[in-house]
């Protein structure tokens, strides 16, 4: 599949040997080879040196992992034409139950040579192989040597049995050398004994191979994709113009999420200038939205900065985050006030940026500073339980602001800070905060003793220094008080 | 009356014996304990409370607070610059989700600055909160504040003398005010001044 995913994307004759290539045992070695390039008699797992030596016209490509991901994804989605559920067998495999599905393609053989066909026409070369479970048409279709098979109702067992025991994964090797060549011959054994000698996995596969244990196709999840577009026949440029386009997509797309319950986070909208040139703008939602106006309120200031130059011929929206719809029923005599906080967050987040729009969270921690943290205040989630403080806590941390002592004491006597001499009337402390005692040594910060100062003019400061002789000891200021 | 929501009253009532805070009005609040006086009022107008804050002058400290106000009702918005602040502030007073916003300013206010958040506050019918440098500039603002500490008297209050400079919709006066840890109550000492801060017409704003 890989193989024929390369020729088809970068146009390689089919007539040339090719072979993707990977790494394995620590040389390069040859993963997914074109038909032609086994024709020439190169076999997978060869040494690429070996190969380029046999045949030194090979064209070869590295392995790209996400792209056959990719592919596998797309093919899955193409293939619900033919069966509602489609399961990925990956590498290179797609599972169809096609329970019911068959006589709408004129019976069992005349689908499976649909299938196959289109998905030649695509460009790939496949097997297909139709039998009573995922597991015995999986084996069929890999290692049964014909690029078809269809295998009636309750034959299943028969035909399996004439598999190679290749089928049976990577320790298979060993029974070739027991003597033992087809599953039928494995089959035979006790299969505790087999267990003990070759590991799970292989009577797993045996088991899934015969139908013994249940294999059902797990349909992969759709994810499902919202996006629309516009396309003008004039191009247009006016702000009142882009707007009422945006609007018309949004209620087609508003549509869909809504009945499938979900709502926009974030979206996406490119802009298609008439000279080629496009634009990409974001905004994000701080809750799952599909109310038009408030989307259209996001996209106000953007569409404003918006540069239309010889006017926008095609605007397409794709919603790159959604979630779930909330569903309120407002309490009975409750009295709103007008206009949501969901709408602010959203309006203040698409400016800023949404990690500057927060709200504070208790954080488990002695360490002032550390025992609050902001989260995003479009997340849910954070502890909301603060215990009230009976004694007078600061009401601002400063990262530690130093100050000049002018006498010596603990806290100094008289001392300036921010070009003002201040002298002390009352102290109280010290309150010494230890890290917690499961902190790393290296990332421990340091213990500190506290002090609550209220100076002559006043002032009430929260004095801080770190436990050290008089002599190097630094003071600093950590907060202001109440 | 006193069960009503302080918003639906039109007003966030600090202590009985004070000019109450009006909503759909712009105070600013001066001074070197400005920060608790911001906690009571915030408290008073009760609800949801937008805080803007300038990077860089110390992050407001959420458990201090608490003794004064509930922090879940805080959502703080983080900005660099002034613009940004004003704008934070004006969109926030406008939106009428909160009942209050509070936004830190390095400066004083232009008069065209304060009119626009006078006009916000008024749209949204939102308690307007600048913390700023003291200053005796005009503004739009309705009622101008002073706070300062005071050294305390008894064992576990803390006192604070709020001077109120400017009143355009009431008298002025100043207050040596008393906080209670204990029952977290707020009762006034001493009442000095009193009269209108501007005689009719002759506003400065």
């Amino acid at each position: 599949m890989a193989a024929d995913q390369a020729i088809r994307r970068e146009g390689i004759p089919r007539e040339e040997p090719f072979a993707i290539v990977a790494e394995k045992k620590s040389a390069l070695r040859l993963h997914v080879l074109s038909a032609a390039a086994e024709e020439v008699g190169l076999y997978p797992g060869m040494a690429l040196a070996d190969a380029r030596a046999a045949v030194p016209q090979l064209l070869t490509r590295t392995q790209d992992l996400v792209r056959e991901e990719r592919l596998l994804f797309a093919l899955h989605r193409w293939a619900h034409r033919f069966s509602p559920f489609v399961g990925m067998e990956p590498p290179d495999a797609l599972a169809l139950d096609i329970t019911g599905c068959a006589h709408l393609f004129g019976g069992e053989e005349a689908m499976s040579e649909a299938v196959r066909a289109e998905v030649e026409g695509l460009g790939f070369h496949t097997r297909a192989a139709l039998a009573d479970t995922k597991g015995a048409a999986q084996a069929l279709a890999r290692f049964g040597g014909e690029d078809s098979t269809i295998v009636p109702p309750g034959e299943s067992p028969q035909v399996i049995s004439t598999l190679p025991v290749a089928a049976l994964g990577a320790e298979s090797r060993h029974l070739r050398r027991l003597g033992l060549k087809t599953l039928g011959d494995v089959a035979q054994l006790p299969g505790a004994d087999l267990t003990k000698r070759f590991g799970a996995s292989m009577t797993r596969h045996l088991e899934e191979a015969f139908g013994r244990s249940a294999t059902p196709v797990a349909p992969v999840a759709m994810r499902r994709r919202y996006s629309a577009r516009l396309s003008f026949p004039e191009p247009i440029g006016l702000t009142s113009d882009v707007t009422a386009a945006l609007d018309k997509i949004l209620t087609a797309l508003c549509g869909k999420l809504e009945e499938d319950g979900r709502g926009i986070t974030a979206l996406e909208m490119i802009v298609q200038r008439a000279n080629g040139s496009s634009e990409v703008r974001a905004i994000g939602m701080a809750k799952p939205c599909i109310d038009r106006p408030a989307i259209l309120r996001q996209w106000a200031p953007i569409i404003d900065s918006l540069d239309a130059g010889f006017g926008i011929d095609v605007i397409r929206l794709v919603v790159r985050g959604h979630g779930p719809l909330e569903v309120k029923q407002s309490a009975l005599g409750q009295v709103a006030r007008k206009g949501s906080l969901d709408d602010l967050i959203g309006t203040l987040g698409n400016r800023l940026g949404f990690d500057r729009v927060t709200r504070p969270a208790p954080a488990e921690s002695h360490l002032p500073g550390f025992n609050q943290v902001h989260i995003p205040a479009v997340s849910a989630g954070g502890k909301r339980d603060w215990a009230p403080r009976l004694a007078p806590d600061p009401l601002r941390l400063f990262p530690g602001q130093p100050l000049e002592a002018l006498s010596p004491g603990r806290p100094p006597e008289r001392f300036r800070w921010r070009g003002r001499t201040f002298r002390v009337r009352k102290a109280e402390g010290p309150r010494r905060i230890l890290p917690e005692w499961w902190q790393e040594e290296a990332e421990r910060r340091q213990a500190r003793d506290y002090w609550r100062v209220e100076t002559e003019d006043g002032e009430r400061l929260w004095l801080g220094a770190e436990p050290q002789p008089e002599a190097e000891r630094k003071w600093s200021v950590y907060g202001e008080l109440p | 009356m006193e069960s009503l929501q302080p918003y639906l009253r039109g007003e966030a009532r600090l202590a009985p014996e004070l000019p109450s805070l009006r909503f759909g009005r712009v105070h600013e609040v001066a001074g070197r304990s400005a920060l608790s006086f911001l906690a009571i009022a915030l408290a008073a107008a009760g609800g949801r409370a937008v805080w803007i804050v300038r990077f860089g002058t110390g992050e407001p400290y959420t458990h201090g607070l608490s003794a004064f106000m509930d922090p879940g009702q805080l959502l703080f918005v983080h900005v660099h610059e002034v613009k940004d602040a004003l704008w934070a502030a004006e969109t926030s007073l406008r939106s009428s989700s909160v009942s209050s916003v509070l936004v830190e300013l390095p400066r004083p206010t232009t008069l065209t600055e304060s009119r626009r958040l006078q006009l916000a506050a008024e749209t949204g019918g939102t308690l307007g909160l600048i913390y700023g440098p003291e200053h005796q500039q005009p503004t739009a603002a309705t009622t101008r504040w002073r706070c300062a500490p005071l050294p305390a008297t008894e064992e576990d209050s803390t006192r604070w003398h709020w001077a109120l400079h400017k009143n355009k919709e009431g008298t002025s006066g100043s207050w040596d005010v008393t906080w209670r840890w204990q029952t977290r109550s707020l009762s006034v000492v001493s009442q000095n001044g009193g009269g209108p801060s501007n005689p009719p017409g002759r506003d400065p704003s």
